[in-house]
């Protein structure tokens, strides 16, 4: 059979007529009290973590960041490990080397991201899509929106990307001729990516897209700041 | 003291114990809920549900001195341990 907890034998009228007000030991009480602070704490952890930001859709601006910048780091890692087999230069094959691991990693960070919320890894939309509902890009040669620099070229290509032709000639050059050819491509490719991720940087809140577009950011104008004077240094210039 | 007194004293103790246990219980959960909820749907509702029926089970506990629901709460806390 169910009692209470105390039980206080002997007690005078007026202790009876406070025990029938509050029934409960002042340690029940406490108890109780923390019991209500640890429901409403949890409570409030399912509320905040149910109203909290939703995963971006399939449309969205970090969905198709993730999607168009892994297509770009892509052909990076390619150029790069091209021109890894094309020259013995010890300073080239290490920049090359560097960008394409760098650049390896964040397709994985990227490629996660999509995992995590739900969505595919490709879309049938076009590339750089995403960045219509800022105007941040015309198709098909028309003209960029000012200050933006962002573009697709002719072919569809996003900013920076080489041609098929222009990768088909890095692997057939060697030495001198690939690194500087390298260079100017790889430079290219960079300044597509900084402007691309300059968009990404105006168009998302959620913390870890702009993380990681700061970093492409900040990591890339660095390395075309070195792969100019690697440029300059083999007496040629930015394409 | 008799041995009535003593066997009360000892299950006031046990209370007490499982009750600290499933406090315990329920704030281990509470900061992992959102991350599950988010991740794994499914494991943050059983977390959220096991936490709440923690708090249930306790402050039932606190009220009433009652040898099922000791048995019970038990239980639930050796469950917690074993999951």
């Amino acid at each position: 059979m169910a009692t209470t907890l105390t039980s206080r034998p002997a007690a005078t009228p007026d202790q009876r007529a406070t025990h029938r007000r509050s029934r409960l030991h002042p340690l029940q009480l406490a108890a109780l009290a923390v019991i209500a602070v640890l429901a409403l704490a949890t409570a409030g952890t399912v509320g905040y973590a149910a109203s909290g930001p939703a995963t971006p859709g399939d449309t969205s601006a970090e969905a198709g960041f993730a999607r168009d910048m892994q297509a770009h780091h892509a052909q990076a890692v390619t150029m790069s490990m091209i021109v890894r087999d094309d020259t013995s230069d010890p300073e080239v094959r290490a920049v090359a080397y560097d960008i394409a691991l760098g650049q390896q990693q964040q397709e994985g960070q990227m490629f996660d991201w999509l995992a995590q919320w739900g969505l595919t890894q490709a879309s049938g939309r076009p590339a750089m899509a995403w960045m219509n509902d800022r105007g941040g890009v015309m198709h098909h040669g028309g003209s960029a929106t000012p200050g933006s620099g962002l573009q697709l070229l002719p072919d569809g290509r996003m900013p920076g990307m080489a041609t098929t032709a222009d990768v088909s000639r890095l692997s057939q050059l060697r030495e001198r001729p690939a690194e500087v050819f390298w260079l100017q491509l790889m430079i290219n490719h960079h300044r597509g990516g900084v402007a691309m991720a300059r968009m990404a940087l105006d168009m998302t809140s959620r913390p870890e897209v702009r993380r990681l577009a700061q970093v492409i950011v900040t990591n890339q104008e660095a390395e075309i700041e070195q792969m100019t004077q690697m440029l300059t240094a083999r007496g040629a210039a930015p394409a | 003291m008799t041995t009535l007194d003593t066997a009360h004293g000892s299950r006031l103790t046990r209370r007490g114990v499982i009750v600290g246990l499933l406090c315990a219980a329920a704030a281990a959960h509470i900061p992992v809920i959102p991350a599950h909820l988010r991740e794994a749907t499914y494991m943050g509702l059983l977390f959220t549900a096991f936490t709440f029926v923690c708090l249930a089970g306790a402050a039932a506990l606190v009220v009433v001195d009652d040898a099922r629901l000791l048995v019970l709460t038990s239980a639930t806390c050796a469950a917690g341990v074993l999951a």
